[in-house]
């Protein structure tokens, strides 16, 4: 006899998930509707078991994914490390209310493998930001998430150089001080990049220095952005 | 050193000095004065922290670069990020490796299918030369000779292409190309070739997947396949 994915407890149709899983990986026909389930508990319904079962099944197709990835090699961190990054980007990322949209198990693998992919980029933006953070080494930003490590961190961060951002390019309404600070600070370009790239808006490269120190002297001598980010 | 000329030097003018790039009295001045080398050094170091509170403020995060990849995003923020990506290096070597990640070979997914059942679909990939040329697939930048197709893969696409000398024209060659399993669209599909993102040459898919562009220069180019259903493109195509 069979069931059906809405006959069954949890364990029920984890040992259904597995066994169809089995069948998937060998290429032969399978049911999707028991996976599809358990997925459907766990994101919709936010059940720790069904997310937990979901864990263990796919933990090794994801592993994969990283492994096989070029960066993975130096990237100093443990498949795991990765794995679980990449999980929790998913359970983040699907609300119940974006559920929906995923109307079959392929689509809902290919979302994970959307957000292992985001976790391989998450950790390369960690390094480059470490990097940056390193050249001002004796760096002090209070009230500032570490972006190393957790998800969450890096969330906190990326949130509040977007409102520092914002609050920049709202006091520098020149077009050649706004692109100089864009171009300098938001994409760490060297002065003579910058002129080269913007050729239209810098002449030469004295005329990159003299724009950008300007502009610092601008928010310099706004209180508040003196007051929320101290000397510029 | 006593130094006496505070209203001499601009703060521009001591960064200047102090990363070489202006005349030799001035940086050995300011290399030797232990006023300005100390005003260029807090100049510098507040540099250094500008761009670590800044340092890609404005860039989108990754996953949503991962699913305007997978033609999940919704089309507004689609051109939000594409205008983010024409600006921002760092989001288009990302995509690059997103890309590298999506395309790995998925028996038990099949690449071009996995995010059917998602709504705003429209498949971005990037062809991959898997045949062809000169008997080795060089990775980029092969040039097709005369009559040795070139064949690329997509998805469930396969792009045949062959670069020809133009008989009739001196220095000017010919692209024929043949297009197998593009999925199913409800308008024509256009090929365009680019040259650093500028069309030099448009054509329209023929109903048996021929196209042919001719009058070409030779040199780098991209080439693109549009339609309602997807968007493949060959990144580095040597003419
Ligand atoms: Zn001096
Ligand atoms: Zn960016």
């Amino acid at each position: 006899m069979s069931n059906t994915s809405s006959q069954l407890n949890l364990a029920g149709l984890s040992h259904r998930c597995a066994e169809e899983t089995e069948l998937f990986f060998r290429r032969a026909p399978y049911d999707p509707q028991f996976c599809y389930e358990l997925f459907r508990l766990a994101l919709v319904q936010r059940n720790q078991q069904a997310y937990a079962y979901l864990y263990t099944r796919y933990q090794p197709l994801v592993a994969g994914w990283i492994e096989r990835h070029p960066s993975f090699i130096t990237s100093g961190e443990e498949t795991t490390y990765f794995t679980n990054r990449a999980f929790e980007k998913m359970w983040q990322a699907i609300k119940p209310e974006k559920f929906a949209r995923f109307h079959d198990l392929k689509a809902l693998l290919g979302y994970l493998k959307l957000c292992t992919a985001s976790v391989i980029i998450d950790h390369a933006r960690s390094h480059q930001h470490s990097l940056v953070d390193e050249e001002y080494s004796e760096l002090t930003l209070e009230g500032y998430a570490d972006s190393r490590g957790d998800l969450e961190g890096q969330t906190v961060r990326q949130g509040q150089q977007a409102q520092l951002w914002q609050l920049v390019s709202q006091r520098l309404t020149d077009e050649r001080e706004r692109t100089v600070v864009y171009a300098s600070f938001v994409m760490a370009m060297k002065p003579a990049e910058v002129q080269q790239h913007y050729e239209h808006l810098f002449p030469d490269v004295k005329t990159v220095y003299r724009t950008k120190q300007a502009a610092l002297d601008r928010l310099r001598r706004d209180s508040n952005m003196a007051q929320l980010y101290g000397e510029w | 050193m006593n130094c006496k000329h505070t209203s001499q030097f601009e703060d521009f003018e001591l960064l200047l000095a102090l990363n070489g790039d202006t005349d030799p009295i001035t940086r050995t001045h300011v290399a030797q004065c232990p006023v300005c080398t100390a005003r260029a050094t807090h100049l510098k170091a507040l540099e250094q922290r500008a761009t670590a509170l800044l340092f890609r403020a404005d860039c989108p995060p990754a996953l949503d670069l991962a699913e305007y990849q997978a033609g999940l995003a919704a089309s507004d923020y689609s051109r939000v990020l594409q205008s983010h990506l024409a600006n921002c290096s760092h989001c288009r070597a990302e995509l690059v490796q997103i890309e590298a990640i999506l395309a790995q070979p998925d028996p038990y997914l099949q690449p071009a299918e996995p995010l059917a059942g998602l709504k705003q679909q429209l498949a971005r990939l990037t062809a991959r030369l898997t045949g062809g040329g000169a008997g080795v697939p060089a990775p980029v930048g092969l040039r097709g000779q005369d009559d040795a197709p070139l064949i690329y893969n997509a998805g469930d696409t396969d792009l045949i292409l062959s670069i020809h000398s133009d008989a009739a024209h001196t220095g000017y060659r010919t692209l024929t190309g043949l297009v197998l399993g593009l999925p199913d669209s409800d308008t024509a599909t256009q090929i365009s070739l680019l040259q650093q993102g500028a069309e030099t040459s448009r054509t329209t898919l023929d109903s048996s997947g021929n196209f042919m562009l001719e009058h070409l220069l030779p040199g780098s180019y991209s080439l693109l396949l549009e339609n309602t259903a997807c968007t493949i493109t060959i990144l580095d195509l040597t003419i």
